[in-house]
């Protein structure tokens, strides 16, 4: 999935180039649309914001400045205003003593799904090995073994691989400023 | 003092793992190595709680469908009304869709377009300038596709009335462009005007409502009492 790097397809957004929506869309709507399905109640709404998201990238590109942040992180600042405007247009429409109080303010979300998304990205064996650690709970010894990899390279990708995740949320959260 | 503990022993830690001794004694005594490591486990948590790839779900063809026919239908910087028909700019998007963008393929269809009479394609909720009066109450715009072009509606409640009247422009935020569309009789509460062929709603992408004198001069009395940025 790593054709043309993120920063790339950022200049070309911004630039107005169709293709590069498409490509922005191709990456990382699965992103936009998990974070939406996890923040709103239905599916239907999910697609809704997912849609509306593009649309507003497409038509706010020209704000987007590729030197100084990269599309997802970007994709998912736009994808929590329209998630709030959609609990700010239930709030109105429902009655103030039926309002649930609820906190839409869900930065776990996003974080969530961005380093799922960039463990998506690591390419492999980091991702395999990352996967083996993360979620089969094995030791960097039995995923060396299981891999037949020396110790130290499967270390290496672990540690880069954290790095990466770490500096995933990094811009994640500086998008939310 | 123990020397810092290996970089990679550090992300071993964080997922759990047992390291050397010395390491894990040294990372309790050393605000930096802990530091580091606290930022570690925090990604390794995260991690573990995302459920991982697996866990992203993708939005089904129609979404993207649902994209590539609205921006079909957008307008483009046109300078002459006969230059080159709008929905020429987003082929190469739709044939890139057909192509196989979506992901999972299979049943990809909806691209033709489905003319509504109207659809709300972007909205603005409009609000009073930091610096200019206070008309209280509440007003939004839209932008709506018609068969015949495109329109803005104003709805707006308990704002109170005009010195002059209302009228409703088109504004270029960047730069300060305007295209008047039409004004708003005192205590209106909604009006839709047509938008002129061939605007740019790409940089024509606010609506601005002065209180205008009834001088005769058609230009802007630059007093803006509601104004909003067009959004999908």
């Amino acid at each position: 999935m790593q054709d043309v790097d993120v920063a790339e397809v950022g200049r070309q957004l911004a630039a107005g180039e169709e293709s590069a929506l498409a490509e922005a869309y191709e990456r990382w709507s699965r992103l936009v649309y998990t974070v939406a399905l996890r923040s709103v109640a239905t599916q239907a709404d999910a697609e809704d914001i997912t849609q509306a998201v593009f649309i507003s990238a497409w038509r706010s590109r020209a704000s987007f400045n590729p030197e100084a942040g990269n599309v997802p992180g970007w994709l998912l600042a736009i994808t929590r205003r329209r998630i709030a405007d959609h609990h700010r247009k239930r709030r109105d429409e429902v009655p103030l003593d039926n309002a649930p109080e609820t906190s839409h303010d869900a930065p776990d979300i996003t974080d969530q799904v961005s380093v799922a998304d960039e463990i998506d990205e690591l390419g492999e064996p980091a991702g395999q090995i990352i996967r083996l650690a993360f979620y089969d709970d094995l030791t960097h010894q039995q995923i060396a073994e299981r891999l037949n990899m020396p110790l130290g390279t499967v270390k290496s990708h672990i540690r880069r691989s954290l790095l990466k995740m770490r500096a995933r949320l990094e811009v994640t959260h500086a998008a939310a400023l | 003092m123990q020397q810092h503990c290996d970089s990679e022993d550090l992300a071993l830690l964080a997922l759990g793992e047992p390291v050397d001794p010395a390491c894990e004694e040294h990372v309790s005594a050393c605000p930096q190595c802990s530091a580091e490591l606290a930022d570690l486990r925090q990604v390794v948590s995260v991690g573990r709680a995302s459920g991982g790839p697996d866990a992203l779900e993708s939005p089904p063809p129609r979404v993207w469908a649902a994209i590539s026919d609205q921006l079909a239908s957008e307008p483009v910087p046109l300078k002459r009304p006969d230059t080159a028909p709008p929905r020429r700019r987003w082929t190469g998007l739709v044939a890139a869709a057909a192509a196989g963008i979506l992901i999972g393929g299979g049943a990809v269809a909806v691209i033709t377009g489905q003319n509504t009479p109207e659809t709300v394609v972007a909205s603005a909720q409009l609000a009073p300038m930091p610096d200019g009066p206070d008309r209280g109450g509440s007003a939004e715009a839209t932008l709506n596709r018609t068969d015949s072009g495109y329109t803005v509606t104003v709805k707006a409640s308990g704002v109170a009335g005009p010195e002059g009247f209302y009228e409703v422009w088109l504004l270029d935020p960047e730069n300060s462009g305007l295209i008047a569309l039409g004004s708003i009789a005192a205590g209106e509460q909604e009006a839709t005007f047509p938008v002129p062929d061939g605007v740019d709603l790409d940089t024509f992408n606010a609506v601005d409502v002065s209180d205008e004198p009834l001088d005769g001069d058609p230009t802007h009395s630059t007093v803006t009492v509601l104004r909003g940025t067009l959004e999908a």
